[in-house]
């Protein structure tokens, strides 16, 4: 089983702030404009590989292409709520976005797929360089960098991994876990639906803290975390194979079958029946399902990306009828 | 009943959010609880407990000093606006309130002083005494950690900068 089997995305979040404006809640939109434009500056002429900057005026977007924004992770809800003067600056593969004017000045943010802290962390260290250089920063020696909320000072750095653990959660261990994780200053979090189980079993782990603790050392404690949970999460599902290998082959196949077949698919559903293939992947059961696949399924499947895709506000039977002629146009292949 | 996010709209739906093992429980439309369902790993944003806890923090304080319309010259946020949002106006407002802010700080991070990155252009303007100070409280906060290795290189550091000072 590898890394990938188990972390879904890496990401890096960096808050600052500048001297010359006060925090965003106290901003016009005129000044957010205005510093929208000279974040763009800025970067203009970057140059992070083929990975070319694109600036989006907030204002200019539609409802539903906020949404898939936040869908996507480049944004936050916080972010699209009022959208007025807000700027986002994002890469057109989606690994970098900075959002200017959400709740502090900036924040810059890398999601790299799999475990790659480090990398993420060094790729928003460059991009933070280039402002600091140009702009300059509000930071104080004691308090480190200065934002709007006291919880984000010092590094203002969050680190985030999101994990499929699908085994320990239907083992119920993760409520052991939990506790012990927030001892060690970190926070996992975990969504639900109306049901009971997280949204396709996927959770976050982060960092809780940020002064008094260098970059490097809150990433290699988040990193060791992970690294424990991965190992807790291998050795049960190869027991929980091994113990009910028919169930759990049966299991994946049939929320194989579902994807391939349903006619109307609700987004809880499928997040539940990709949790299942991502389970089957790892453990050898689906010969023709690859990674690649299961990417290209959660990436399209979600409410406001089919909106996006259909070019309008579909209502939720819309979506679930489309959502299952996805799956199984991109099953087909 | 209301949405308790928007309070415009009908509340539709139920869900559940689970942060360390504790379970919240929120009454959404359908328009937020989709803002919700499709991020609510972001941060947990909606259910904003950050910023309460942070209010009752600083508002503690706020309530023994009496200074609740002292205002910060530069944004013009006063006090008990910060002890209701959990949110200060400006990076000013850490040096107009800071006494009242420094205790919550430490209760949040268990320290107030900063450890990581230094702005470039920063570490010229900073002292050498601060400098060594800042040298000295990463150090110990290294030692408590355990990390002997970080405390370690920190005191081949604060040695080098005491041999520049004399
Ligand atoms: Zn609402
Ligand atoms: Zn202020």
């Amino acid at each position: 089983m590898t890394e990938q089997d188990m972390v879904l995305t890496t990401r890096i979040r960096l808050a600052r702030n500048f001297t010359s404006y006060p925090f965003p809640a106290k901003m016009s939109p005129d000044q957010k404009r205005a510093l929208g434009t000279a974040v763009a500056q800025a970067v203009e002429n970057a140059n992070f590989g083929a990975n070319r900057l694109k600036v989006i005026s907030l204002e200019s977007l539609k409802e539903w292409e906020l949404f898939a924004l936040i869908e996507k992770h480049l944004i936050s809800p916080e972010f699209a709520e009022h959208p007025v003067g807000k700027t986002l600056i994002c890469s057109e593969d989606h690994t970098i976005s900075i959002m200017v004017c959400e709740e502090d000045h900036l924040r810059i943010q890398i999601i790299l797929s799999g475990l790659q802290l480090q990398k993420a962390y060094e790729l928003a260290d460059k991009i933070d360089d280039l402002f600091e250089s140009a702009i300059g920063y509000a930071f104080d020696p004691e308090l480190g960098y200065l934002t709007a909320c006291p919880t984000n000072l010092g590094t203002g750095l969050r680190a985030s991994v999101m994990l499929h653990l699908p085994a320990l959660e239907g083992q119920g261990a993760l409520a052991g876990l939990s506790a012990t994780i927030s001892k060690l200053g970190l926070t996992i979090r975990g969504t639900y639906g109306e049901g009971s189980e997280v949204t396709g079993s996927v959770y976050q782990l982060s960092n809780q803290i940020t002064l008094g603790i260098s970059e490097q050392h809150a990433i290699q404690n988040l990193e060791g975390v992970v690294r424990q949970l991965m190992r807790q999460e291998e050795d049960m599902r190869k027991m929980l194979y091994s113990d009910h290998p028919q169930q759990i082959e049966d299991r994946v196949w049939r929320s194989y079958g579902v994807l391939q077949n349903a006619r109307i698919l609700s987004g809880k559903e499928c997040d539940r029946c990709l949790s299942d293939l991502r389970l089957g992947l790892s453990l050898g059961i689906l010969p023709t399902v690859t990674p690649d696949t299961l990417r290209t399924l959660a990436d399209q499947t979600g409410a406001a990306s089919i909106c996006v895709a259909a070019g309008s506000l579909l209502q939720p039977e819309e979506r679930d009828n489309r959502r299952a002629a996805l799956c199984r146009e991109i099953l087909s292949k | 009943m209301l949405c308790e996010k928007c309070h415009i709209n009908q509340a539709t739906t139920h869900v559940k959010q689970n942060i360390n093992g504790k379970v919240s429980e929120m009454h959404l439309c359908s328009a937020c609880a989709a803002g919700l369902s499709v991020n609510s790993m972001f941060g947990g944003g909606l259910f904003g407990s950050q910023a309460s806890i942070l209010g009752s923090l600083f508002g503690n304080q706020i309530s023994d000093n009496r200074q609740e319309s002292q205002v910060c010259p530069n944004c013009g946020t006063q006090l008990h606006e910060i002890s209701a949002s959990g949110r200060v106006g400006c990076a000013e407002c850490y040096r107009v309130f800071r006494s009242y802010l420094q205790p919550s700080i430490r209760r949040i991070h268990g320290t107030a002083q900063h450890a990581g990155k230094i702005p470039a252009n920063k570490e010229s303007e900073l002292t050498a005494e601060q400098k060594l100070k800042s040298l000295r409280e990463q150090m110990e906060e290294a030692i408590e950690r355990q990390d002997f290795e970080q405390a370690a290189l920190l005191r081949d550091q604060i040695r080098e900068a005491e041999g520049k000072g004399e």
